[in-house]
This record gives structure tokens, C-alpha cells and sequence, in this order.
């Protein structure tokens, strides 16, 4: 994804108002969250003391994908807006669906496989280069099986299916058309910043009014893998959602971004290709060290895992409400540090760790009446 | 694991008998991970036979089956006692009534009777981690599974067992 520059002219940009963008934002949020249960369920499902390469690539990824979220609700802070994870349908309902160039492909929740890694893949994929004319796609709802005659559904249920986070990087405001990737979606946010930065300049104002207090700045992120950007302005605004594109995807069609991070796609290709990435390998191409993956020692978490799937094993169900429960709460948490009380970030490091130990013990109970299946957090919330 | 299969129907038996004697919900026991490998240890160490007839015995029975205590303490530290290490009155009380303790009371075909002077192990680098012990004193594992940064700044999340009954 290439960063727009202020002064290129953005006669087509999508977001026209603050409102647009705060929108577009609040999009990011629900996007970048919806990685994460997909990513954990797999990384907890794997089998305790094996397939530590594997453990620690999914692991990596998981972090940075919190710090992407971090780093949309800066900017969201930054121009004025109000992070909500609590909104409902913030958590989509598996599977959800991303764009993928043409096609959709679906996110399921689903135990390490290599299905699951090749949806990692997708997830990160770096975007064709696209012309303008190829960066929107007119929605086909037949294809996702929504209507069955291709035309877009009646305006209620539009609004609820994209409330819903089951078809992510629709266009907001116009769902009868979507990003062909997610690097267009945060390049169209850029463009909008760069837009109406412009405009408010021009009438001696910025858009860059949100309280500095609000930001979550590094002394309140403990992780390794990227560093939080405090934004404040359109250059921190555009290098945070550029950081977020390039950790994914990785920086000027390479294998690492601008913080010497491997890129997650490459990061996961190492576990279809069985050796690590080292500097200075092209894409494809790994030339370090061997790595093993043994796909079988995963539990079977079932797929899609809902509560209703539960009923025959009361404990587990009551665990997996409980589960459910404490996740709601801890994204209530994370919204209140991102709405100005940024220490309770501290705090929320080792409520992940009890989440952690809640979806082990979910993951590694078989289930009563699906043969081979195992049980798993549902994030029905 | 395919619960139709005999060897998935004799774990899950091993798991709900050890729910029994441990005190731990069944749920709990799975999620340590670990039954696969402490129902496989047991079956290596003491044989099909003589796990067979600990999981028929009585859960509440007091002293328990020494191959029971084995599986105790094993849910619980994640090491392997052989049942043999109970003390000799033990083993003959749980040998059938009549006879003095002559003999171990170990079926034929497990580890144990061909040593039964081997010493404890820890079954796996999970099994410590796992242990039950933690949960039942309120603390994690030391060098392991700890509870995050930052956590030393709140109080001990102590479970609240009282409210489980213990079959």
C-alpha cells in the first residue's frame, strides 16, 4: 500500500465529513479485532510443549494484531472520534468474510490445520497492485449466498449485516460495493485524512482535535513486536495506519516492514514452507533455519463452535458462557482505556493471561455427541 | 479421540473416575491437557488389568486402592508414584482379603512388576505445570504459567472451591 501524499488531489475520496471518517475507523477497529479469535483459537488449540515454531509464529501475529487495534483507535482519538468495542456486533459471528482482490473468503474459527493457516495467508495476503478503477468491487451477494438473485438485500438487513462484522471491508456508507483488500481500506482512511486535513487547513483549523490524554502511548503497551505511535497529527496519523498495512503485508513488496518486523504473511509462510525467513530473502524464498510443524498435534476444537453445540456437556457450556462473559468484560476494559484511561491497559495484560488459561480449558475438552470434536471459546458476546 | 473407540471410552472412564477421587470437575481435569498421557502412563506403569480394577473400586473408599493413590497424586503433581511405594500394609489391605502382602500389587504386564523399585517421574514438562496442586493452593506454578505482568499489583485470584461439591 502506497501513502498518499497531502498534496495529491482526491477528487473520488470516499470520506467527505469527520463523521465518514470516524466511521471508517470504527470499521478498522471491528476489522482489525475480528483477527483475533480466529488467531487464538488456533494457537491455543495446539497441543501443550509441541509445535513450538508454529506457537510462536501465530503468537507474534496475535500481539501485533492488538497493536493494530491500539493503533486505529489512536488516530480515532487523534481526530476526534470515540473508540466503542462495546457496540453490539463488534465481534462478528463466525465465520465472518473478508475481501481477497475478486473473491471473499470466509474466517472461520478453527484449530491449527493447514486450512487454517492458508485462511492466515489470505488474512495477510500484500494486495495486487491495484488501479483506481479496480480498488471498489460491486458487492455480489449471490456469491456469498446472501440473496439469491444478486441484487443487494432490502436496507434493513443491509444495515444489520454490516452492524454484524459478517462481511467485513464493505465500503461504509455504500454497501453495495466493497474494498478489493484491506490495504485499499486503509488507504481510502489516508486519503479521507489527507482530504480533510486539507479543507480544515484552508480554513485555519486541523481535524487533529482529540485530547493528547486519550492516546495510549508506549509506556502503557507492554509487547514486543512494534512499537505504539502516539498520534497527534496527519504525519503520526498516516504513519500508524501505514504501520498497521505494512505489518500485514510487509513494506514495498518485501519480507519486512519499517520497523524490521517480518511481515505476518511471510511470518505464517514459514510454516508452509517449513524454514525461517532471515535478511535479505526475497518473498517465496526462505534461507534460514529448518522448521518443523506437526499438524496433527492440535486439539480438534470444532469449527465455528457455538454454544448451541454445547448443550450435551453442561460444564463445558457453562465455561464457555463464562468465557463469553469475561470477554465482553474485558472489551468493555480496553474500551474504557482507549477512552482516556490508558493505564488500565497494564491491568488488562494479565486478564488476556486468564483468558488464555479459560480457552485451554475449553479447548481441551472433547464434546459429547460430536465424535472427534473438541470444545472452544465461541465469542458469542 | 473418537469417543466410540474403546480406547476413547476407557479414557474418558479414567477421567470421570479421577473427577471422583480428585475432587476436580471433569471439565477441569481435561483442560490440564494431560489426561492422554496420565491414563497412558497408568496403563504402562500398573497394566490394563490392575487399572481396570482401581477405576471399578469405590471413589470414597478409605484407604484408597494404592493404584487410586498413584492416580491422585498424579493429577495432582504430575509425577508418577508406583502404587508399590504406598506402604506394604496398604498394599496388602488392597490385595484381596486373606493374603499377607506376599506379592505386589501390581497386575501382570506393567512396568512396575518388572522394577519395582523405580523411582518417581514427572510424566511431562506440562505435567508440572498442570498440576492440580496450583489450583487447590491458589498459586501458579513457580517458573511457569504465571499470571502476567503486573498481576503482583492485585490480590491472588483464589478459586472458590467450597461451592463444588466433592463426590
Amino acid at each position: 500500500m502506497s501513502a498518499s501524499s497531502a498534496s495529491e488531489a482526491a477528487p473520488d475520496c470516499r470520506i467527505q465529513t469527520i463523521e465518514e471518517l470516524h466511521e471508517y475507523l470504527y470499521k478498522g477497529l471491528q476489522l482489525e479485532h475480528a483477527t483475533l479469535p480466529p488467531y487464538l483459537t488456533a494457537l491455543y488449540s495446539l497441543h501443550p510443549g509441541k509445535n513450538a515454531d508454529a506457537w510462536h509464529v501465530i503468537r507474534v501475529v496475535a500481539v501485533e494484531e492488538m497493536l493494530h487495534l491500539t493503533l486505529v483507535a489512536n488516530v480515532l482519538n487523534a481526530v476526534g472520534g470515540t473508540p466503542d468495542l462495546t457496540r453490539p456486533g463488534f465481534v462478528p459471528t463466525y465465520p465472518t468474510r473478508l475481501p481477497c482482490g475478486p473473491d471473499y473468503f470466509e474466517v472461520h474459527l478453527r484449530p491449527f490445520s493447514r486450512e487454517a493457516l492458508d485462511t492466515f495467508l489470505k488474512i495477510e495476503k500484500p494486495a495486487e497492485a491495484a488501479g483506481e478503477a479496480d480498488r471498489f468491487v460491486p458487492m455480489d451477494w449471490a456469491a456469498l449466498g446472501l440473496t439469491s438473485d444478486g441484487a443487494a438485500p432490502p436496507p434493513q438487513e443491509l444495515a444489520e449485516l454490516e452492524a454484524s462484522g459478517a462481511i467485513l471491508g464493505l465500503v461504509p456508507g455504500e454497501p453495495t460495493q466493497r474494498f478489493a483488500s484491506i490495504g485499499e481500506f486503509y488507504e481510502e482512511i489516508i486519503r479521507g485524512i489527507n482530504h480533510l486535513e486539507d479543507q480544515a487547513r484552508k480554513a485555519g483549523k486541523t481535524i487533529f482535535t482529540g485530547d493528547p490524554a486519550r492516546q495510549v502511548t508506549p509506556e502503557y503497551f507492554y509487547s514486543g513486536g512494534g512499537d505504539v505511535i502516539k498520534v497527534t497529527g496527519r504525519d503520526t496519523a498516516v504513519a500508524a495506519l501505514t504501520l498497521v498495512a505494512e505489518q500485514g503485508e510487509g513494506l514495498y513488496g518485501g519480507i519486512y516492514d519499517s520497523q524490521d518486523e517480518l511481515a505476518h504473511y511471510y511470518r505464517f509462510e514459514q510454516l508452509e514452507l517449513g524454514r525461517y525467513y532471515q535478511k535479505g530473502d526475497d518473498p517465496g524464498a526462505p534461507s534460514g533455519p529448518e522448521l518443523s510443524v506437526d499438524w496433527d498435534a492440535a486439539y480438534p476444537v470444532k469449527p465455528d463452535i457455538k454454544l448451541a453445540d454445547l448443550t450435551r456437556d453442561p460444564e463445558v457450556l457453562a465455561a464457555a458462557r463464562e468465557f463469553n462473559e469475561s470477554y465482553a468484560t474485558f472489551l468493555t476494559g480496553i474500551n474504557l482505556a482507549y477512552n482516556g484511561q490508558p493505564d488500565l491497559l497494564l491491568k488488562a495484560v494479565w486478564e488476556m493471561f486468564r483468558m488464555r488459561d479459560r480457552m485451554n480449558l475449553l479447548i481441551r475438552n472433547p464434546l459429547t455427541g460430536h465424535p472427534g470434536a473438541n470444545a472452544g471459546p465461541t465469542f458469542e458476546i | 479421540m473418537t469417543q466410540e473407540t474403546t480406547a476413547g471410552t476407557e479414557l474418558r472412564d479414567f477421567v470421570k473416575f479421577s473427577a471422583a477421587v480428585t475432587g476436580f470437575s471433569e471439565f477441569d481435569l481435561w483442560g490440564t491437557g494431560q489426561a492422554e498421557a496420565y491414563h497412558r502412563t497408568a496403563v504402562d506403569q500398573v497394566g490394563q488389568e490392575s487399572l481396570r480394577a482401581a477405576l471399578a473400586s469405590d471413589p470414597s473408599a478409605a484407604p484408597a486402592d494404592p493404584v487410586v493413590a498413584s492416580i491422585i497424586k498424579l493429577w495432582y503433581v504430575g509425577v508418577w508414584y508406583g502404587p508399590e511405594q504406598v506402604g506394604r500394609t496398604d498394599v496388602a489391605a488392597w490385595t484381596a482379603p486373606g493374603r499377607s502382602g506376599a506379592k505386589p500389587a501390581v497386575a501382570e504386564g506393567g512396568r512396575a512388576a518388572e522394577d519395582p523399585s523405580a523411582p518417581p517421574f514427572v510424566v511431562s514438562p506440562d505435567a508440572y505445570t498442570e498440576g492440580l496442586l496450583w489450583r487447590a493452593i491458589g498459586a501458579h506454578p513457580s517458573g511457569a504459567k504465571a499470571p502476567g505482568y503486573g498481576s503482583w499489583a492485585t490480590p491472588p485470584a483464589v478459586e472458590d472451591h467450597q461451592e463444588t461439591e466433592v463426590r
